[in-house]
């Protein structure tokens, strides 16, 4: 089972249009081992839910081919769906039926028993009393509940699920968090697309990012963040000289200058830290902060970067939106960021001792 | 072909509709015997009129009754109004999804769609017919009615509006939205509809209504022992294309995300 692969693509495209002048999805080589908790990153429009609705069969693909758990996504799409759990976004249901009656008549759809309701239900806080209520009734976390139940319960071998901590509190997006944890240690694959960056990075252990319907990133989330420039503040005796010239250093400012000495702020690449830190150090180095790199930052990257523009804008408005609000968009992630850099993220802090000066 | 756990389904969520609209049907169809018996006398011997029905006589009457405008309203709405928004619906509401995501091709979801406008048909032709057998004793004129014709009568009524179910569903596999596979549907019968009641009182239209499919549809040569089969025939050729149509073009339709 491990080494097997869950979901392939190759080559997959998906175009609309008479002439197919609207690009879905283009050359999409997606590989997924058995077992894996992979992330599925991109904006609206960017065509995930284009690919996990290619994977499904409920899109056509133009060419390139697609397998899920070695079946043709084209051929054997009802057995795909036999084996495979899936929650859509913007999970909609039949208001007449209460939560009971709708699961169990997904579940007796999908010809499966339920094996794991009692588990999903407990962690997500679900009672008796509320299943026997009208969804009609439920709120927007609530019925994105059943949604995660209906698509977990029947313990499928492969989970697919697009937004899934949509309408979810932070409290029960880390109870699905620890679910699809669970699943992957009894060794299910889950495949899901999100707009929350931290969740992705906190579970998955790969993540693809697609955007303008292309494939731009395909890899572990450590050498995603790995090369992600680091962003330091530095605090040292004397004017800095050479820093801005070493080679992988960007962005030098200095930020405050005052009796105690000069607060540099610049970013840096992960392999030019070392060079800068010798190099802060000849200037009388007294304090020294460098930040973790995030996938947010990761992901932005890929956003923000002009290179990436082929295509996507004039596709996909939501994406020209990203792209024209970048700096609004970047200034509060990047405050928000810091706020919670500050707490959680890892931080290298180094003092150097004054005999090392 | 079909999944047993859908249909259920699929009638779960019409009951109230099939209820009421069968119960409605009943109390409708039993007025007409009691109408003839009421004007039997009055209208007996009397030309008919172009374009007027003919309540001269019981199986007339009943006739009338079966292709009156709110007859044909009832009958759309339990029959073609079961199945017009069954693909379109599901795909406009975001349940659709959900359903195609569980092991079932889109050719057994159709079908399954499809024989609830087929049983609604059924039901509605029986429960007209429950209605004019209650009528006829309600009026005393049982001695009239021809019960030995009342299951191809049934027959032919479930036929005739089985066909509208299978357009609707052929229009609805078509579209993502209701609004129009209910357009073309209730276009459809109506102008069929109208063709027949404009050819029946004026020349001009007159050699035209054999291209309404009403026109075929004679309740009162069937309760009178003339069965003509062409107008099976004629009525299980459209329902195969309209099928035909539907499975064709639904598993190959492309369903992208509902907005």
């Amino acid at each position: 089972m491990p080494n097997e692969v869950a979901i392939q693509t190759r080559a997959l495209t998906k175009h609309y249009g008479r002439t197919g002048e609207i690009k879905a999805l283009t050359a999409i080589d997606l590989e997924i081992k058995a077992g894996e908790l992979f992330g599925f990153l991109g904006p609206n429009g960017a065509g995930k839910s284009t690919t996990i609705r290619t994977l499904l069969g409920f899109l056509h693909p133009s060419s390139g081919s697609a397998s899920v758990l070695g079946l043709d996504v084209v051929k054997d799409s009802v057995e795909i769906r036999r084996r495979v759990g899936y929650l859509p976004s913007g999970f909609a249901v039949y208001d007449y039926m209460s939560g009971r009656e709708y699961l169990d008549h997904m579940r007796d759809l999908s010809g499966r028993p339920s094996l794991l309701r009692h588990r999903v239900m407990e962690a997500l806080e679900l009672s008796d009393a509320i299943l026997k209520r009208p969804v009609r009734d439920y709120s927007r976390g609530m019925r994105q509940k059943i949604g995660v139940v209906q698509a977990l319960e029947t313990d499928p071998e492969l989970l697919i699920l697009d937004e899934p901590s949509e309408g979810l509190d932070p409290l029960m997006q880390r109870s699905l968090q620890e679910l699809l944890l669970e699943r992957v240690a009894a060794g299910r694959t889950v495949f899901f697309s999100s707009h929350l960056i931290s969740e992705v990075e906190r579970i998955c252990s790969r993540v693809a990012i697609v955007r303008g319907g292309r494939l731009v990133a395909l890899e572990t989330v450590e050498s995603l963040v790995r090369f992600q420039r680091r962003r330091v503040d530095a605090l040292v005796a004397k004017k800095p000289s050479r820093i801005a010239s070493t080679a992988g250093v960007f962005g030098v400012k200095i930020a405050a200058e005052g009796k105690i000495g000069y607060r540099i702020n610049c970013e840096a690449e992960s392999s030019a830290v070392p060079k800068l830190i010798a190099r802060l150090q000849t200037s009388g180095l007294r304090d020294l902060l460098i930040e973790a790199a995030s996938l947010e930052e990761a992901f932005m990257s890929y956003y923000g970067d002009a290179r990436h523009t082929s295509g996507a804008v004039q596709v996909f408005p939501e994406v020209a939106e990203v792209k024209r609000a970048k700096p609004t968009t970047v200034a509060r992630r990047t405050a928000k960021r810091a706020a919670a850099t500050k707490r959680s993220a890892p931080k290298r802090r180094a003092t150097p001792k004054r005999g090392s000066r | 072909m079909i999944n047993l756990i859908l249909f259920r389904r699929l009638i779960r969520g019409h009951r109230i509709r099939l209820a009421v609209g069968l119960a409605v049907v009943v109390i409708w169809s039993l007025l007409f015997p009691v109408i003839y018996k009421a004007f039997q006398d009055s209208i007996a011997g009397k030309p008919i009129p172009p374009g007027a029905g003919n309540f001269s006589t019981l199986a007339g009457t009943i006739s009338v009754g079966f292709i009156h405008p709110i007859s044909i309203a009832l009958f759309g709405i339990l029959s073609a109004g079961l199945t017009v928004g069954a693909l379109s619906g599901e795909r406009q509401r975001g349940t659709l999804e959900l359903l195609l995501s569980r092991p079932l091709s889109r050719r057994k979801i159709l079908l399954t769609m499809l024989l609830e406008g087929w049983v609604g048909a059924a039901f509605v032709s029986l429960a007209y017919i429950i209605g004019t057998i209650l009528g006829t004793q309600i009026a005393g004129v049982t001695d009239q009615l021809a019960f030995e014709q009342l299951p191809i009568l049934w027959a032919y009524g479930a036929l005739f509006w089985g066909m509208f179910a299978t357009i609707a569903i052929a229009t609805t596999s078509s579209f993502d939205n209701t609004a129009p596979s209910m357009a073309i549907t209730v276009s459809f019968i109506m102008a069929n509809y109208i063709i027949e009641v404009i050819g029946s009182f004026w020349d001009v239209v007159e050699p035209y209504q054999y291209l309404s499919l009403f026109n075929h549809f004679s309740p009162v040569d069937l309760l009178n022992g003339t069965v003509d089969s062409s107008a099976a025939l004629l009525f299980g050729i459209v329902a195969v294309l309209a099928a035909g149509w539907a499975l064709y073009i639904f598993p190959r339709r492309d369903l992208a995300a509902p907005n």
